[in-house]
């Protein structure tokens, strides 16, 4: 689906990725709580599995702590757009760039040529 | 009237469009599948709740009812299956599965005409069948296989297209992530759905096989066959492809005779993969880099999984796929044509979107329509509408979705297949690849048919087993 967004360039693209990205904080932020909110109920009641009586809080801690990294990981992107719409420009720092198929082929090929190599000099070994 | 007394009044269907719509926006302006769904999901769910007790009490029964879901979608055993095949995948690489797999094809079927395309074929569905990745197994065989072919003097564009199609070969032969995903939500039985997929994934790569012996054999520019190899030889080629045949084997051991759950087949799949890929000279690094890998790409499809049950969860409520059932089962045509139609719209959303996330998107709302039209729940194969049970149904859509989906990989303009063949062989461009991959093209259009037409490719494995 990136095809319609890959048409764009320079700061328009900057400003469109601006947006889905301060959507995607957004979501992350409010599952954060809720999520926080789950494991705050089972440690609470000091909730656990049914057959050994393992605490279940633990697993459920695991999802607000991983959004929470995202949470920062999607902050820093959102920086790093705000500093290509102020500096244009057309390979920013610091976010994911959006690739077209061709490209996308490409870095797919070349991130094989590795496990290939491997492939390769074990058959003249 | 203001828009929020407006926005509160509307009955739940509309709703459910409105935010239907939202997520399509989210999603052609670059926002993650993952994020689209759950982010219509949640505003969904805060819409429908804000309506009936304010907006206050609303946002927090929502956001609460959004924050479990994560978690308790996740934990779900039968996803476990979903990392053990993806290291399968890795792993692969490094047991040097592609050349020893792809020498025995070719000592073992070369002298068919056309023979090392045949052996392409092959070799690359065994491949692709244990690595689950099409478009990885196009660029790996690209690289071994076009310049054998060449060699013999094949046409180019031809040994291009013999390569790019033959990666599609992933996604139905056992051990297919895809299809656990697909069982996963439309809650149908794993092991059903992973046996269903086995023969219309053989029944492909003998249709693609059967095309290559057809064209050497009608035209005169394709090559000559591959002669004098002894049966000794033969033999001996075997023991480096054996990996393959028992992770393939294992899996529907396992499933077929009832021995262990499917996650314990995957796991011992894996485990078997690990050894060959140890004593083939794999070292940490390498390992480290498919465990990084596996991790990697379980976090994008669990992250995806909750993203869209966030949506589905919030489709409960709204009543959507029932009113699009309703309006479905109406319409004034066979239900086979309006298959057709829907088939057909999955060809050009495929062109569009990979395949996991246009799966996801899309099935909660029209796997529904599409037991409907079938004739609902419960329906017996006498009665209904294609001839097949409701759980046969539901079995049979999703082998032929998941085989449209990597149609979707060899289809013009940007069949990503053909892209990575090019990518890899710098003396075939894009076109040449989409004009060799043409006669591949047709024939998978044909085997699609086929399937649809005759159910019975795809359920007479699981029936064996009791579903159907």
């Amino acid at each position: 689906m990136d095809m319609l967004v890959g048409h764009l360039h320079g700061r328009a693209l900057w400003v469109t990725e601006l947006i889905s990205t301060l959507l995607m904080l957004g979501i992350t932020l409010i599952l954060i709580y809720g999520s926080y909110l789950h494991f705050l109920r089972a440690f609470q009641i000091g909730d656990s599995s049914l057959d050994i009586n393992l605490p279940t809080w633990p697993a459920k801690l695991v999802i607000p702590v991983a959004l929470s990294v995202l949470a920062l990981r999607l902050l820093l992107q959102v920086w790093g757009y705000l500093r290509a719409i102020k500096q244009g420009g057309d390979r920013p720092v610091a976010v994911p760039l959006i690739e077209d198929a061709a490209a996308l082929a490409a870095a797919e090929a070349k991130s094989l040529m590795g496990a290939e190599i491997t492939d390769s000099s074990e058959k003249n070994s | 009237m203001s828009l929020f007394e407006t926005m509160g009044q509307m009955d739940s269907i509309s709703i459910g469009l409105w935010v239907t719509g939202f997520m399509l926006v989210f999603v052609v302006i670059g926002v993650r599948v993952a994020f689209a769904a759950a982010m219509a999901g949640f505003i969904g769910l805060l819409w429908i709740f804000s309506a009936k007790m304010g907006f206050e009490r609303g946002f927090l029964v929502a956001m609460k009812m959004a924050g479990t879901i994560p978690h308790s979608k996740v934990s779900t055993l039968a996803l476990s299956l979903i990392p053990t095949f993806i290291l399968i995948g890795f792993l692969a690489y490094h047991a040097g599965l592609t050349r020893a797999l792809f020498e025995a094809a070719k000592r073992w079927v070369g002298w068919l005409p056309g023979g090392m395309g045949v052996a392409t074929v092959f070799s690359a569905a065994g491949f692709a069948a244990v690595s689950g990745a099409s478009v990885a197994t196009s660029a790996v065989f690209a690289r071994i296989a076009v310049p054998e072919m060449l060699k013999l003097g094949y046409d180019k564009r031809f040994a291009a297209g013999v390569v790019a199609a033959s990666g599609t070969l992933a996604s139905l032969i056992p051990p297919s992530a895809i299809l656990v995903i697909y069982a996963i939500i439309v809650e149908q039985d794993v092991g059903a759905l992973l046996m269903a997929g086995f023969l219309p994934g053989a029944f492909s790569a003998l249709v693609y096989g059967g095309l290559v012996v057809f064209l050497a054999m009608t035209r005169k520019n394709f090559g000559p066959p591959v002669r004098g190899f002894s049966w000794k030889q033969r033999f001996e080629s075997l023991p480096g492809a054996m990996p393959i045949f028992f992770v393939v084997g294992i899996i529907v051991v396992c499933i077929y005779g009832g021995v262990g759950t499917p996650t314990e087949a995957g796991s011992l799949g894996a485990f078997v993969i690990l050894c060959m890929a140890l004593y083939k000279g794999m070292r940490w690094n390498e390992l480290k880099g498919a465990l990084l890998e596996t991790a990697k790409l379980t976090v994008m499809i669990f992250t995806i999984i909750w993203g869209v049950l966030l949506y589905v969860r919030f489709l409960g409520f709204a009543d959507l796929p029932s009113a699009f059932s309703d309006w479905i089962t109406s319409l004034d045509q066979s239900p086979m044509m309006t298959l057709v139609f829907i088939l057909l719209a999955y060809a050009v959303l495929g062109m569009f979107m990979d395949a996991i996330g246009m799966l996801l998107l899309t099935l909660p709302v029209v796997y529904p329509a599409v037991i409907a039209l079938n004739g609902g729940d419960g329906v017996s194969a006498a009665d209904s509408a294609f001839g097949v049970s409701e759980v046969g149904c539901s079995i049979w859509f999703g082998i032929i979705v998941v085989k449209m989906a990597e149609f979707c990989l060899i289809t013009p303009p940007i069949g990503l297949n053909c892209f990575v063949v090019a990518a890899v062989r710098p003396e075939c461009s894009v076109q040449d690849v989409f004009r060799g991959v043409m006669p591949f093209f047709i024939a998978d259009a044909l085997t699609i048919a086929a399937l649809v037409a005759m159910p019975g490719i795809v359920l007479w494995l699981p029936g064996l087993m009791g579903f159907a």
